[in-house]
């Protein structure tokens, strides 16, 4: 027993001085996967000496746990930075006062549209809301209200709205066209036979082995997609002068309310928004799309400037968001 | 007077580490609730028919775990079957095994299009997981209620009855309260787990209250949802004191007691039937996941995952210690009842237990994150204090046990050579325990050690477990590598439970 009761005072000893606080290192929660993410961060670490801690998101709680860890935290924040793979929650994070502004000087040549006016979050390495479509397939869709098109009967898949890129889509889609089209919209998708998927990593596997003739996914899902080999290829949807255009997701990073390590935390935002972080999460295999003008975009996709942008306020999507929760589950229960 | 003291503080240390996180969660949960709002969440046909889902799900998971674990219980202890200490050491794997960890293996062998995928992806699937996860609970409940029926008893039956009378008529009825006990128990752990049920896109309660944290950024919702899960564990554990403590004898040392004897004939067919079952249940899911590694992808997960690896190790032995202490101590205040309240003590732990790891997750989040606690919040200790929270009531329920076996004749007799209660505990009550201390102590570390949710909501910047490091991997990672960790992650925990099995400790 005396040997537990010395492990123990060690040990706990230890663990309450495991915290490193030493003003060389900065503390970041990110919502982008470990696999794309964590070579960046080791990148910064490499060519500033200084020590990253970060706190990552799992699949498993739908890229939202360190969101909810943020927002629990707010009294008393642990993290400096945060890295969401969407803006619809730093959007979130912005109305609920966790956030401080930062002008990033790397943030420049980014088009506003992807940048928070009050500089609160900026966006950058971006995916692309796209159709992943068989090679089997005799028919093109062409925008994202050929869901509801009766030539596409029972050949579409959509992810579960409720999640992740399909939900900030729909609200894009909400804010932009307005509720009674969407809702109209919305129905006849379900009428037409719709499937819905889990994932949207799911719908490009149902796509790839041809159960389904295409799928709205994001642009990292077609890469990987295309990368081994499937028989799909790419539709970049409402790219006609007049329609509404393909809906882009950055990445978002911000500086947290009352940061421990402020300096450190602006160099970091500084990095992960400079050109050659754009190009190595472009090289990487989630295939971003940089949003600076002039990087190299990944093989497989157009770059930035040669698509039809979808124009949102993103703080309107979010707010859409919020709101559409609900009777986007009652539409899933139908 | 002093034991009284002593007791009010290994009370007041638990109420830190495990009752006020809780408390703090539902106060936060309750304050300026809005009663239209209530009814509203809870009159949502989804909500219903999710909560009924998984109570359908909970009782089938128990009751054929419980069926099933009893029989191969009875089997193991009650016969001479050859190879019963070899199959009760593989059938208690796989709940050595992160559920989700055969949940993937399972994926990995049925896939998610074919023919079976819509069984595998639901209720069915996700209730056989559980069923092998959980059965070596009745298994090892019935076999140490087995060896606690005395032999002479069976003898007198065997007077008017053969040997199958006697198991039917003496042994069966004597062992129902381990049957009640485990189908509680499995009961209220399935009603809580949900990772095998967010694997496998099952629409469980607990999933829906997740839903809520996650997708709608709705920590209210999700904490009222979770309340449900309060009141089915605080009536679970009203039957346990109701019935079960009622029937339950006071446990003694395990002792000889009378053996069926099978012809070889019959040890043939177990054997058989059993190695068919470990295949299916154990080896068969697990080889199809770890078939994935080589050594090339064994390497690199190593080398990715050593500081997690570390990390793991360090918090689980740090929790297992402290766990060890704690629930000893916890278990001499309930066992010697020092308190008046100790009954309450005792139930508030096993609660604790069987809380969903989301609850008391938010609980330590909303308690310990204050900046005059940043010591404890921002370093690697509130994941150990919320692994004792968590486990406190395994390692007070073993030490328990041991200390009701003590014979009363030496505690008296230390009373009546002037020992006071510190002297008795020291020189007698630790040494005599000396073994159940270190089972416990493993016991504590492999639960700590394949703990993931409460270390995924709770884990300080650049701290992550192993477990952790998994989960987060598996998003985009590769599937070679989530092999090889997940490798990794199984033989850290069996090798040193089977070390300490052949050291005969556990």
């Amino acid at each position: 027993m005396k040997q537990i009761a010395s492990f123990i005072f060690v040990a706990l000893l230890l663990s309450a001085c495991s915290k490193v606080d030493d003003g060389r290192s900065v503390t970041v929660y990110v919502s982008e996967d470990q696999v794309f993410s964590e070579p960046l961060l080791k990148a910064f670490e490499k060519e500033t000496g200084m020590h990253v801690n970060a706190v990552y998101d799992s699949e498993e709680s739908k890229s939202t746990g360190v969101m909810n860890r943020l927002i629990a935290e707010k009294a008393n924040p642990q993290a400096d930075v945060y890295w969401a793979n969407e803006p619809i929650r730093a959007e979130v994070l912005r109305k609920k006062g966790i956030l401080a502004p930062y002008k990033s000087p790397n943030a420049a040549g980014i088009d506003a549209v992807f940048l928070q006016k009050e500089h609160y979050w900026s966006g950058f390495s971006a995916r692309l809301r796209l159709f992943i479509v068989s090679d089997n397939s005799m028919k093109e869709p062409s925008s994202v209200f050929d869901y509801a098109n009766a030539a596409f009967r029972d050949g579409a898949v959509i992810a579960n709205p409720l999640f992740g890129t399909t939900t900030a889509h729909i609200a894009a889609l909400f804010s932009t066209l307005g509720d009674a089209q969407m809702y109209a919209f919305l129905k006849n998708m379900k009428q037409n036979g719709i499937a819905i998927a889990t994932s949207n990593g799911e719908s490009a596997d149902l796509v790839a082995s041809g159960k389904y003739l295409f799928a709205l996914v994001d642009s990292d899902d077609v890469a990987s997609r295309l990368k081994r080999g499937e028989k799909v290829h790419v539709v970049y949807p409402d790219q006609k002068a007049g329609e509404v255009g393909i809906f882009v997701v950055p990445n978002a990073v911000m500086l947290l309310a009352h940061a421990k390590h402020p300096k450190a935390a602006k160099k970091l935002i500084d990095y992960l928004l400079s050109k050659e972080s754009e190009a190595a999460l472009a090289k990487a295999a989630c295939a971003q799309i940089p949003l600076h003008k002039g990087v190299k975009a990944p093989s497989f996709f157009k770059p930035i400037e040669q698509l039809h942008v979808m124009h949102v306020d993103y703080a309107e999507v979010a707010q859409k968001l919020m709101q559409l929760q609900p009777s986007l589950k009652e539409w899933l229960a139908e | 007077m002093q034991e009284r003291k002593f007791a009010i503080g290994i009370v007041f240390i638990i109420t830190l580490i495990g009752f006020l996180p809780l408390i703090v969660m539902l106060f936060h949960a309750l304050s300026g609730l809005e009663y239209e709002k209530v009814l509203e969440l809870f009159a949502k046909k989804a909500i219903v028919e999710s909560f009924f889902q998984s109570l359908l799900l909970s009782a089938f998971v128990a009751f054929t775990s419980t069926l099933l674990g009893t029989a191969l219980g009875l089997l193991f202890a009650k016969t001479d079957f050859i190879a019963s200490k070899l199959f009760v050491s593989l059938l208690i794997v796989p709940l050595l095994v992160p559920p989700y960890i055969l949940a993937l293996g399972w994926i990995d062998i049925i896939g998610v299009e074919s023919v079976l995928s819509g069984w595998l992806f639901g209720f069915w699937g996700v209730a056989w997981v559980l069923i092998c996860v959980y059965l070596p609970i009745p298994i090892v409940l019935s076999m140490l209620f087995v060896k606690q029926i005395a032999p002479n008893l069976e003898n007198m039956a065997k007077l008017y009855t053969d040997e199958w009378g006697v198991l039917r008529f003496i042994t069966l009825p004597r062992i129902m309260p381990a049957f009640v006990l485990s189908f509680l128990l499995l009961f209220i752990l399935s009603f809580s787990e949900y990772s095998v049920a967010n694997v496998l896109r099952f629409h469980s309660f607990s999933l829906e209250s997740f839903v809520r944290f996650s997708a709608f950024y709705d920590f209210k919702s999700a904490m009222l949802l979770s309340l449900p899960m309060l009141l089915v564990a605080a009536l679970v554990l009203l039957i346990e004191r109701l019935y079960v403590e009622k029937n339950l004898t006071k446990m003694k040392t395990p002792q000889r007691i009378n053996i069926i004897k099978l012809s070889k004939k019959q040890q043939l067919f177990f054997s058989v039937l059993l190695i068919c079952f470990v295949f299916i249940i154990l080896l068969l899911p697990l080889f199809s996941l770890f078939s994935h590694v080589t050594l090339q992808s064994l390497a690199l997960a190593f080398d990715k995952a050593l500081f997690p690896l570390m990390n793991s190790f360090v918090y689980s032995l740090s929790a297992a210690a402290l766990l060890t202490l704690l629930g000893f101590l916890s278990a001499y205040v309930i066992s010697f009842k020092f308190l008046s309240l100790w009954r309450f003590f005792d139930g508030g732990i096993v609660f604790l237990f069987t809380l969903p790891a989301t609850v008391l997750g938010i609980g330590f989040i909303l308690l310990y994150n204050r900046v005059w606690l940043d010591f404890i919040y921002a370093s690697a200790l509130i994941v150990i204090l919320a692994y004792v929270g968590k486990y406190l009531a395994l390692a007070v329920k073993m030490s328990e046990h041991r200390l009701q076996q003590m014979p009363s004749s030496m505690l008296e007799a230390a009373k009546l050579s002037g020992a006071s209660w510190f002297d008795t505990l020291r020189y007698i009550l630790i040494p005599q325990s000396k073994k159940v201390l270190i089972a416990v102590f493993v016991v504590s570390f492999i639960f700590s050690f394949r703990e993931s949710t409460l270390t995924m909501l709770l884990y300080p910047a650049g701290h992550e477990t192993l477990s952790v490091y998994i989960i987060t991997q598996m998003a985009n990672g590769r599937p070679e590598i989530i092999a090889a960790l997940s490798l990794i992650m199984v033989l850290s925990i069996v090798v040193p439970f089977f070390i300490f099995m052949r050291r005969k400790v556990i």
